[in-house]
Formats: structure tokens, sequence, C-alpha cells
């Protein structure tokens, strides 16, 4: 225990202003050199590996990507990217069905796999000194894997109760699946990553197999260690395991084309088993990895953190608290996949206030069309950027998640210093830039629109507005 | 297989059991929902929770039968030779209890301050303690609720509060650059000062409550915690829930949170954790300048001890497929050095992953159910331990025979060696993870701070897992569960098969 050092009168006064004395004598090396931590190399059979030490306690996390998602998959067979994620844990020529699962367990650690449009992942998280062990049970699975009949008829059991239970039996998972796959018409980010069910339920284990041969090889996988661990040993043990594991060749990646950013007004409306109305609205928009113009993707972050960054943004201030119209509602973009986005805002009128899906939707357009025919402020950016600065880094509190940003960027081409470069990025954002991107991306004849009505009509549970 | 409970471990602090109360969000679930679909469908993948992970046979499997040669050459068995961190404690010039640990890594701070202010503390006026606590960033003399979000915008911190039954927190997380900290910090400590508790937001935040206890009042896990809390701890502030009740919120006014702050919220009742790149000496200032302000007061007395209770059996009818079955008694306080051994036993009983005893046997086994666990919740006084699944209506009795079978033959006979083995690797693998982040030692730092223990058990937890023998468990649970003295707690819709011998409640309206 500390004793307390015995401080002036003067200091005590004004502890703020000592304070200050003390902060700028420090110095910040973390946020000077943000990436000497972390290393590069790639073996000769393809395999990328990134290292990222970080030596607060002594474990890792070892993160496995590999580049098939569901948005390669071929009609008739959506969801084979994501049973096939569920087969690797089913043995291969050298372990048992299950066995994988147990001996993480043994070995003190956790596991976790997943399956997205773009990418399939595997990762667990444990002590530094049995890496060697992950190593060896990944590459194994990388080559060996089995697929036994029976299994895969039970999995994929597992796989439909999974469904009903994700989307079938959610009105809110179920109207987004249809929403998606309206706004992608024609693209393979138009069918649901689990897979239409009837797919599902056609799958075969020789089509899970083929999809495995196709795909899971070391010139198509990334592998993310982050934690305490020294690079160089690392690098050694990683050549020793997937060294010999024979590079294959890929076919191409079915591209994500499909309709431009100006394709007309699409809409639907759905009656599902929900209290309130719903309305989502969304916009085709690029991101990193499709713009043509760098800076567009942060600028359209940017706008998104003007609309809804917190209690003092925009559809907080003027439409949930202001004028009431919203009873909630919100904004979203993704900066990271391999097509287009989705920038989506989403809302449900506020009907105590007598509001409606068409007063919500108005408000929300004419949020936007604010966008085209002003400019944000200069308050606004610095709040925007701040934030979108500071969440950056609090993301790397947790070595999950720094896993998760690099093995991403690295999945979908692009190197794991564009990160690194965000910051300066989002600090170049113009207030006219902003403007632009509304002006070319958020016009009413590219806008996908829903809306979600109760079967029913709403019961009389007062709902009352956001938090505080 | 259902996805609807997300197993997790059984956690190494209270404070992060229940969701922050904060959170501008917090009724735009529906909305965001959505948003979390997107994160939802991109992570199908097999879990803890999902039997494709598991050998259907669910033998354990040893390195004799194994081809994997890393097995051979790393031992199960992990190492303590870690150089932890050092953690500073000091009470501060105001009376406050601080702990601190430098993180020079990222150029961020967290900060903590912990109230001994949750809702046991409510006395007459269920409600007060979350309420206090909520409205804490609605307003001051200078500043509207909207300038105070904005305030924390601008500099792009993450504020956030919590209350609960034992404590009461507000969370800061900043980074370090001055003139992003500054006006953080002091902001931070006006609000925790000097809330002015306006009108208009504390009818607000009453409506707001309101609604969620209505809510709450329809959804059959709720109203069985609540009757489960209810049963074990009678007239123990424990018992009443956080949220409050339809009496009591409307009553709630200005005045009461005025009290309830001026008496709870002050620097002897007050833990301060702090971890990021700052020196000691910062450290010690930016606690100062955080009591500053606050009135030295008083620490609030020790609760009462909870009373013991006899077996009871409750069941309340309620329209839905499932029945939800909560089974459990009194255990420990969270000072009570029983604890690790307890949950080394919990972890074999019904902890996280599917292959404890009674994730066999229920869901395994007979197929009874989606998720089942077990866990202890230590608090300041002796807080629950409970065993909680859903299964059909129709299999409730099946149901709680099957976990009065496994229950009764492990507080029998205790685990095995290899059991116990595994579940010290578990545990101590979780408590790796929990020290691997900033957030994750404020929050043990937090723990161990407003419990009072000793500061050794942030970093060293794993040595005293590792101590732990076969014996103590087995003393320890035959010393704390008789399986013939436990509360249940069913609610669903009761069938033939389930026709409970015991009164039927009807749910709340």
């Amino acid at each position: 225990m500390l004793r307390i050092q015995q401080l002036s009168p003067a200091i005590l006064i004004s502890s703020l202003f000592t304070l200050l004395l003390f902060m700028l004598a420090a110095t910040f090396g973390a946020q000077a050199a943000p990436a000497t931590n972390t290393h590069e190399y790639q073996l000769a059979n393809g395999l990328k590996l990134i290292v990222k030490e970080d030596h607060r306690a002594p474990i890792f996390v070892s993160q496995l990507w590999y580049r098939i998602g569901s948005s390669n998959e071929p009609a008739g067979q959506t969801g084979v990217s994501h049973v096939l994620e569920h087969m690797m844990f089913k043995g291969t020529t050298k372990t048992k069905a299950g066995e994988f699962a147990e001996l993480i367990t043994r070995y003190g650690g956790t596991h976790n796999a997943f399956t997205t449009r773009d990418h399939t992942g595997y990762y667990q998280v444990m002590p530094n000194d049995r890496l060697e062990l992950i190593l060896e049970l990944e590459a194994d699975r990388m080559k060996n894997l089995r697929i036994d009949e029976e299994e895969f008829q039970r999995e994929l059991k597992v796989v439909m109760e999974e469904r009903r239970q994700r989307t079938d039996d959610r009105p809110t998972s179920l109207a987004f699946e249809h929403f998606t796959a309206v706004a992608f018409a024609g693209t393979g980010y138009s069918h649901p990553v689990i897979g239409w069910m009837k797919d599902i339920e056609g799958l075969t284990a020789e089509q899970a197999m083929d999809w495995y041969k196709l795909w899971y090889a070391p010139n198509n996988a990334t592998l993310v260690l982050v934690g305490d661990l020294n690079p160089a040993q690392v690098f050694e043990q990683v050549k020793r395991q997937f060294g010999s594991i024979p590079r294959s060749a890929l076919p191409q990646s079915k591209p994500i084309t499909g309709l431009g950013y100006r394709s007309g007004q699409r809409r639907i409306e759905m009656q599902l088993k929900i209290r309130m109305p719903h309305l989502y609205l969304g916009f085709r928009v690029p991101n990193v990895i499709t713009a043509e113009h760098s800076w567009e993707p942060y600028a359209l972050e940017m706008l998104i953190g003007v609309l809804d960054g917190g209690f003092s943004a925009r559809i907080e201030k003027e439409l949930v608290r202001g004028s009431e119209i919203a009873s909630s509602a919100g904004a979203h973009y993704s900066l990271y996949s391999r097509g287009d986005s989705l920038l989506m805002i989403t809302g449900i009128p506020n009907q105590q206030k007598g509001f409606s899906l068409d007063d919500l939707e108005a408000a929300l357009l004419k949020q936007l069309n604010q966008f085209k025919t002003g400019l944000v402020s200069e308050d606004e950016l610095k709040r925007v950027r701040a934030q979108l600065i500071s969440q950056r880094v609090f993301s790397q509190d947790s070595i999950t998640a720094q896993a998760n940003r690099i093995g991403r960027i690295e999945s979908l081409g692009r190197s794991w210093r564009t990160l690194e470069d965000e910051t300066a990025q989002l600090q170049a954002v113009t207030a006219e830039q902003i403007q632009q991107v509304a002006q070319k991306y958020l016009s009413a004849d590219a806008i996908t629109a829903a809306r979600l009505l109760p079967i029913k009509p709403a019961p009389s549970v007062q709902i009352s507005r956001s938090a505080l | 297989m259902s996805k609807q409970t997300k197993t997790t471990k059984p956690s190494m602090t209270t404070e992060t059991k229940t969701k922050p109360r904060y959170n501008r969000k917090t009724l735009n679930l529906v909305v965001f929902g959505l948003i979390a679909v997107i994160a939802l469908l991109s992570l199908t993948g097999p879990d803890d929770d999902d039997p494709s992970t598991e050998a259907n046979d669910s033998e354990q499997i040893r390195a004799t039968d194994l081809q994997i040669q890393a097995v051979n050459r790393i031992s199960p068995d992990i190492k303590l030779n870690w150089q932890s961190p050092e953690v500073h404690h000091w009470v501060n010039e105001a009376g406050a209890r601080v702990y601190f640990v430098a993180s020079e890594q990222l150029p961020m701070l967290d900060i903590r301050m912990i109230f001994n202010a949750g809702s046991a503390r409510d006395e007459a006026t269920p409600g007060v303690a979350r309420l206090t606590n909520a409205l804490l960033a609605a307003g001051t003399s200078t500043l509207n609720a909207t300038e105070v979000a904005a305030g924390f915008e601008r500099v792009g911190a993450q504020f956030s509060l919590g209350a609960y039954r034992d404590m009461a927190l507000l969370r800061l997380r900043s980074l370090t650059e001055l003139n992003q900290l500054m006006p953080a910090l002091d902001l931070l400590a006006n609000l925790v000062s000097s809330p002015l508790f306006p009108e208009d937001a504390v009818v607000r935040d009453k409506n707001q409550m309101l609604a969620s206890i209505k809510h709450s009042l329809q959804q059959p896990g709720s109203i069985a915690s609540k009757a489960f809390y209810q049963a074990l701890f009678a007239q123990h502030p424990y018992a009443i829930s956080g949220e409050g009740s339809v009496e009591s919120i409307p009553k709630i006014q200005p005045a009461d949170l005025n009290k309830f702050h001026q008496q709870y919220y002050v620097s002897q009742n007050l833990t301060i954790a702090l971890v990021g790149a700052i020196s000691v000496n910062q450290a010690k200032q930016i606690a100062n300048r955080l009591t500053r302000d606050l009135p030295a007061g008083n620490a609030a007395t020790p609760l009462p001890e909870s009373p013991s209770h006899t077996a009871l059996k409750k069941h309340i009818e309620f329209d839905s497929n499932q029945t939800h079955i909560l089974v459990g008694t009194t255990a420990i306080k969270r000072s009570n050095p029983d604890r690790i051994a307890l949950m080394l036993g919990n972890e074999i009983l019904g902890g996280g992953a599917l292959t404890s005893l009674l994730g066999k046997e229920i869901r395994q086994k007979r197929g009874l159910s989606y998720s089942v666990n077990s866990r202890f919740i230590p608090m300041q006084s002796q807080g629950p331990f409970q065993i909680s699944l859903q299964t059909r209506n129709d299999q409730t009795t099946e149901a709680l025979t099957a976990i009065h079978q496994v229950l009764t033959q492990f507080i029998d006979q205790g685990p095995t060696q290899e059991q116990l083995a595994d579940a010290k690797r578990q545990l101590i693998g979780h408590s790796l993870f929990g020290n691997a982040s900033n957030a994750g030692i404020a929050s043990q730092l937090g723990s161990v701070g407003f419990y009072q223990l000793p500061i050794e058990s942030v970093f060293k937890t794993q040595g005293e897992i590792q101590a732990v023998t076969l014996e103590q468990i087995k003393t320890a649970f035959q010393h704390y569960l008789d399986p013939e003295q436990l509360v249940i707690i069913t609610v669903g819709a009761s069938t033939d098969d389930a026709a409970p011998e015991q009164s039927k409640d009807q749910p709340l309206k």
C-alpha cells in the first residue's frame, strides 16, 4: 500500500492546474509509434501471417481467416460456407469429432468460429505457451478434414434449428434478410449467410467437401496472432506446421457488382409479429475496399457520426427529443466489405405522439437532404472526429478486437497498415466532402425502403423515449 | 438448438453481471436488434454453447488416443511465472479508496467511480438507487442533459452509468491527450458532485422505469428471477428489485434523489479504479480532482446478513411454451475465502461449458434444454447460488428431478481429480483473459476495492485457483448447499405432466 503524498495547499486548490503540468510532462509513446509491434510474414505456399505483440498478460488470440464466405456461394447451395464451418469441428484424419473443442478446453482455452459474407474464421484464446497446439490443430484441419455422412446430416439439423432460432422466429431478422435481398439483388450479398432454408435442407456432405477442397488452402488464408508472443519464434513455428501444405489453384471470386448506385427505388412492406412499425432505409455506397476515391468512405463514416454519433447527434437531438417524431432511430455504415456497403437508417415512429411511418420517413429524408443542401458545422466535425479517432484507440484494448480488425482488412486484400492511416484520413475529411458524398450517394432514386407492420395493432404498453 | 441465451462464464466480478443502465439506446433495442443482426449473421458459427463443437459421446479424450503431436510436448497445466503489473492502492485525502494500474500500451485511461449505493440501499422506496444513478447525467447547475452528453462526446470520451444491488458506478474512458482528458475529468467530477435532478428529467426517467417494469412483467425470465430473490431474501434488502415497482416509482420525488445522493455519493463511500497510460502521481492528482467537490460523508453501514430459508417450491402460471426454472439458495459473500473452491466446483457442476455435469445430464443425455447453467453470485452479504434452465412445459418435472439428482450426487461425492484439473485450467485461462485488457483490469480493481479484498487477488488469482484441493471443494459444497433445502421457482404453463402440487400464484398484473 502506498502512502499519500503530502500536497501543498496550492496544489490542493488548483489540482487541476497541477494535473495539467504533470500531463504535459508525460509522453505517450504508444500514440507516437503504434505500428512497430506488428510483424508481417508470408510462407512460400502463400499463407499470410500477421503477429501483433501485446504483452499485457501471458495469453494470445489466434484467428485463422479464410477468404471464403456466403457471397461466393452458387445459387441453390447458399449456406454451404457456414455448414462447412460447423463441420470443421467434426474431425479430420487425425482427430475425432469434437476432439478439437475438447483439447482447447482441456488446455485452458476458449474458441469460436464465424462465417460472414466475405470470410470464414476460426479463433482461440489460450495461455501463451501453447501456441504450437493451436497451430498443429489448425494446420491439420486446413488439409485433413473428413466429413462423415452421419455427422453431416446431424449437423444440418442443428443448422436448421439455428436458422429457425436466429431468423425465422425473429421478425426483425427476417425482415432484414428480405431487405438485404432486395437491396443487393443480383449479387452474392442478396442471400443470407446462414442460407435459405430450402438450400440448407438440400446441402450434401459432398458439396461441403467440394467447397472445402476449393477454398481451404494456405494461399487463401491469413493467420493473425495477437498477444504475448515472440514474432520471430512464431514465424518458425508456423512454417513448421503449415509449410508443407501445398498451395492450390484458387477459383476466381464471384464479383459483387450488380446494380449501380442509382438503380431506382425499391420498396417492400411486410406484415410481421412485431409490436411497433419499423422503417428501414438503405443506400448502396462504396467502402474502403470498393471506393474509387479513398476519402469517400471516411466522409460517409463522418456523415453517419453527425447523424447518429451519440446523444448529442442530430437524430437524437432533433428527431427523438426535438420533434419527437421517432421513438428511436439510428444509422449504420460498415467501412469494410468485399462489395459495396449498405448505409442504413432505421427507426420506429413515435406513435404516442401520433407520428406515422410516413412522418418518420419524411423526417429522415429531410435529415439526409440537409447534408446535401448545407455544410455540417465545425463543432459537429470536431465531435465526430474525436469520437471516431478515440474509438479506434479504444478498440485496441482487447486482443480479440485487435485481431479482428487486422484479420478482416487483410482478408479483403488490404494491408493492416490501412488501419494505421485512418486517423489521418479522418482528420482530412472536410464539410464539403461530406456534402459531396451525400449528393452523390444518398439520392431518393437509390433508396431501398422496407416497412415492417405489426399484424395486430400495437398493445398499450407505453414505450417512452430514449434513455435520459 | 436455440440461441436465446448465451451462457457466459461466471464472472470474477459482480459488476459485470448486469447491463449498465445509462445507455442512450436503452429502449432502442428493437431498432438496434437489427444492427445486431448484421453482427449475428456474421457470427453464425459454433461456440461454447453450440453442440457442433462438442463430441456427441462427450467422452473425455486423453493424450494416449491422440495423433496431435503437440500434446506430447506441452503439458496442459498452466505455468504461473507471469510478471504481473503492480497494483497501487491508497486512500486519498478525501477518504476514497483508490486503486491504480499503469498500462502504457495505449494512450487511454479507464476510470471507474464505485459507490456503495446500489439498490440494497433503496429502503422504503425501491428504485431510488437506480434513478439517482441514471439521473446523474441529466444535468448540473450549469449544464443540461444534452450539454452533459455533448461534453463527453465532443472529446471522444465514453461515459456510462450503472446501478446494481451492491454497487452504483460511473465509468469513463478517455484518451490521455490533455485537451480531451481534462474536460472529460472536469465533467465527471461535476456530475458526481453536483447533479441537479431536474423535474422533467425525473418524470421522464420514472416513466421509462415504469415502462421497463411493465415490460419485465411480461417476461417469464424476469418474473422467475424476481420471485427467486423474494423467496431467498424475504425482508433483506436484496429481496427487492432495483428497477422498483409500479407502486414505488410514482412516489419518488427529486427530493428523495437529492437525499440519497447526499448520503451515499460521498468520498468515504467511494472506490476509484484507474487503469491507463498515466503515472502514479497523475493517478493521485486525478483521484483528488474527482473527490474535490464531494463531501466526505460516511461509508454506508454494513448490510444485514442474508437470512436463511427453508425448502420452498413456487409455481407461477404463465402462458409460454417453455417453463423457466430457477433452483438455488443463499450462499456466500464476496469476501468469503471459500469462493475460489466454490467457483471451481461450480465450473464442474454447471459452469459455462456444455461438458459440465448439468450440461451432460440435462442437455446432452436427456435433451431437456438448450442451455443449463449454475452459478454463485457472491455479494456484500451472502448472495445466491442458482441453477437456471428453460424447458418445454411438460418436461419440467423431469428437469427438476435431473437437477436434484446431479446436485445431490455432486455434493455427496465431489469432483474427480481429472475434472478438477480441467476446471482449474479453464478458470485460470479466463482470469488471464481478464488481465489482458485495461477494461478487464479496471473491472477487477473496482471489485477488489468495493469488497475490500486484498490487492493480491487482482493478478494472483491463478495461484489461488491452482492451490484448491478436491477435499476443499467437497467440504465447501457440503457446507453451503443442502439439496433438500432449496428454493425452486417455476414460471410457465402447467401441464398434466407438470401439475405442481403447490399453490399457483397468478402472474403479476
